[in-house]
């Protein structure tokens, strides 16, 4: 798949998977992976942006396996975010889908403002 | 290349962090390697995803400083933390130069006008109380005449210290919205250096 694709959709990623449920770091990483060719090194700059801009907060949690991971978990701001980003990025994935399959010219009532 | 010294590499290169900061990223990196090797994974894979310690904080490094900048309260100390980050954002991808100097140029001249003007005008009016008090005696209708020019004076001068107040707070508007243009570069300059191999 193009590379060029995966701009700006990671962080859409993240935050989708957060607001389904808490996630540790990795496993974020690895659900991700398993869908869409990422660097692995990108989430965890992207994962520390969100919380320092709030979107998402971290707390540490004992697990079964040994020392404490650290979970991500949604702040109200951060679903309000996340809501707002599905919605356009649904409709933006409709309105290209629509024109691809070149039935853009008979209905072309359908435009997306970016 | 093993994990420690990945983790070691990392640490170096994010000195300029405080301490605090410094080993809650290692602490993250440390607790990805376990989570990682548990699941089975070879270190040479994990490493190689990651990529390099350097790159990796340089990101790091250069989103800490923006967000330091943006929550700085005083304007000097604004604007010192705002020189650290563009430089950390410059430095995040050589062409970066190109993006970043435009919208640096337009608020550093922004700026410099501003406070140009600003200065400008009270030291005219300065300069014009001093010269009306060396003058004193041929000030006409004494001493009514120089009472009247000196509250006139004041009343300038206010004006000049009225319009450094205002323009300290549009000095602190202008480079909150230079970190905000630096916070989405790093974005689009992250996502394209990983994503073009």
């Amino acid at each position: 798949m193009n590379t060029q694709f995966h701009k700006g959709v990671i962080e859409m990623c993240i935050l989708s998977l957060v607001r389904n449920k808490d996630r540790y770091g990795y496993e974020l990483v690895e659900t991700i992976s398993n869908h869409v060719p990422i660097s692995e090194g990108t989430v965890y700059p992207i994962l520390r942006r969100l919380t320092q801009e709030g979107l998402v907060e971290s707390y540490l949690q004992e697990s079964s396996e040994g020392p404490p991971r650290k979970y991500y978990r949604m702040t109200k701001e951060g679903r309000k975010h996340i809501d707002t980003q599905i919605r356009d990025w649904s409709e933006f994935v409709k309105s290209v889908d629509h024109l691809l399959k070149g039935k853009a010219e008979k209905d072309g009532s359908k435009t997306v403002s970016l | 290349m093993d994990q420690k010294q990945f983790l070691s590499e990392l640490e170096a290169a994010l000195a300029p962090l405080q301490l605090k900061e410094r080993q809650d990223i290692l602490r993250d990196q440390e607790e990805f390697f376990r989570e990682a090797l548990a699941s089975g994974r070879k270190l040479e894979s994990i490493i190689s995803g990651l990529g390099d310690p350097k790159i990796l904080a340089q990101t790091l490094l250069a989103q800490s400083k923006i967000e330091q900048a943006h929550e700085h309260p005083s304007l000097g100390g604004k604007l010192k933390l705002t020189s650290g980050a563009v430089l950390a954002v410059l430095a995040l991808a050589p062409l970066n130069f190109f993006f970043v100097i435009g919208p640096l140029v337009i608020i550093v001249s922004l700026l410099f006008a501003g406070w140009t003007t600003v200065g400008s005008l009270g030291l005219v009016t300065l300069a014009v109380g001093g010269s009306l008090f060396t003058h004193l005696h041929m000030v006409p209708f004494a001493p009514l005449g120089a009472i009247a020019g000196f509250s006139g004076l004041l009343g300038v001068l206010g004006i000049v210290v009225m319009l450094g107040m205002l323009f300290w707070i549009i000095s602190k508007v202008c480079l909150n919205l230079l970190l905000n243009y630096l916070r989405w570069n790093v974005r689009v300059v992250q996502n394209q250096m990983k994503g073009v191999k």
